[in-house]
């Protein structure tokens, strides 16, 4: 036991190298936009494209947050197996983290992009969208004292709620917007990453993800212990 | 789905509702009030007004309409008759398809009043078809009646019920909330028809999934 555990932590340390080094080349070692994709002299956009490596992971990880809330809500009321609501809870818990820290980028972005924090841009309210239905979620959690309630009602809210997630992600095309986009009308890239662009972009979503897994993790176990006082088990 | 039973039990809620007459009259002066609130909230004389009255009228209905749709549910809970409706021979999605109409018409009635008053309290000459317009408010009102229905249903048993019912449905609510106010405003604003097609299609197609997913996960908020 102890010794797996070794490995683990020597595991995080590696991962966490590994993040440290792409945040570095991320913000240092990357070159500047293409000039043509410049929408005039001097724009912000020339380094400021840079926060697309820190904001694209979180809105990954928002989708996915909301992916395992809708698979396990399913899973839950199928088989009414209390396992399914802990892991579904946890991952909404750990999914409005990452959709604030998501909105921040998002503002960041905005401000150097297009001028102010908040845009109102159909990505922006949507994602917004997404952080609300996860607030919801929590706090209908809290306003029911049964424990089997709780999980039944708040299962059907989490298959509810996952409709804003591709609300969100189309939400670019569908109406005006100024947000980038990874693909345009015509299934072209408008914007693409170099090769050390992509391996950047690869080691943080790794990185994210790891984080993601293991915040479920500790999650997950913290709510089994509280389960476990709760009902007085040794 | 039957809707023969569906049509019974929309008519046993208007028959109960139309013997105290208690919701509908709250429901009313609350819309009148708040039409008055909006109105001074903005300079009558101001040109931005014609911009953000379609806004505000809005707002009224979907605020009004909370107020009727957290009684929705609940009066059947404190009555006692929630019991009854589950033991009558009908399938569960039934009542929930009666309570949706039930509610519909409550909204609608509340608006054929509103909405002239708010035609009369704010001055406002509609530039687009009126027809238009009120294809654009009914759709927004299914939408918000078929996601509240089902919420004031599913938060029956929570603590502070009124409360939690606005923060599940307005969120999950908000593009239908949102495209109904563009449309809006841009058929009280210009002459030209069809413009709001585009957010009509919108509109239908988010309910559509709202609706679906309400009669699939209807039968897991009636089971104990």
């Amino acid at each position: 036991m102890r010794f797996e555990r070794k490995y683990a932590v020597a595991l995080l340390a590696a991962l966490w190298a590994m993040v440290l080094y792409a945040m570095y080349s991320a913000l240092f070692r990357l070159g500047p936009l293409k000039e043509e994709l410049l929408r005039f002299e001097g724009d912000p956009m020339r380094h400021g494209y840079k926060i697309f490596f820190f904001s694209m992971e979180t809105a990954a990880i928002t989708y996915l947050a909301f992916t395992v809330l809708l698979v396990a809500s399913i899973l839950y009321l199928r088989s009414k197996d209390m396992k399914w609501d802990v892991i579904g809870s946890s991952s909404a818990k750990i999914g409005i983290v990452f959709t604030t820290i998501l909105l921040v980028n998002g503002a960041i972005f905005s401000k150097v992009g297009w001028g102010a924090y908040w845009n109102w841009d159909p990505r922006q309210t949507t994602s917004l969208m997404l952080w609300f239905i996860l607030a919801a979620y929590l706090s209908l959690r809290t306003a029911i004292d049964s424990d089997e309630t709780r999980a039944r009602l708040s299962a059907i809210i989490g298959i509810f709620g996952f409709v804003g997630v591709p609300l969100t992600h189309v939400s670019a095309t569908i109406w005006v917007s100024n947000h980038p986009q990874l693909y345009n009308q015509a299934g072209k890239a408008p914007f693409s990453l170099d090769k050390a662009g992509v391996s950047v972009f690869m080691m943080m979503m790794l990185g994210v993800l790891v984080l993601y897994l293991y915040f479920m993790w500790l999650t997950v176990k913290i709510e089994r212990l509280n389960q476990k006082v709760l009902s007085g088990e040794r | 789905m039957n809707p023969r039973h569906i049509l019974a039990v929309t008519k046993k809620d208007i028959k109960a509702e139309l013997r105290g007459k208690e919701t509908l009259n709250f429901m009313f002066l609350f819309s009148f009030i708040s039409l008055l609130m909006f109105n001074f909230a903005t300079d009558p004389y101001s040109p931005t007004l014609k911009d953000v009255a379609p806004g505000f009228l809005w707002f009224v209905f979907i605020f009004t309409g909370m107020l009727g749709l957290s009684r929705a549910f609940l009066k059947e809970k404190e009555t006692g008759t929630l019991e009854g409706l589950q033991l009558a021979p009908l399938s569960k999605e039934d009542i929930l398809y009666a309570k949706i109409i039930y509610n519909l018409l409550l909204m609608l009635a509340i608006e054929a009043v509103a909405f002239p008053l708010f035609i009369v309290l704010f001055n406002y000459e509609i530039q687009g078809s009126v027809a238009e317009a009120l294809i654009v408010l009914t759709l927004g009102n299914i939408g918000f009646v078929i996601v509240g229905s089902f919420m004031s249903a599913l938060v029956m048993s929570a603590r502070s019920r009124e409360l939690v019912l606005q923060i599940i449905v307005l969120p999950l609510l908000l593009p239908v909330i949102i495209l109904t106010i563009i449309a809006l405003r841009k058929v009280m604003i210009f002459a030209e028809p069809l413009l709001t097609i585009g957010e009509i299609k919108l509109v239908v197609s988010y309910v559509a999934i709202m609706a679906v997913l309400s009669s699939l996960l209807f039968e897991y908020i009636l089971e104990e």
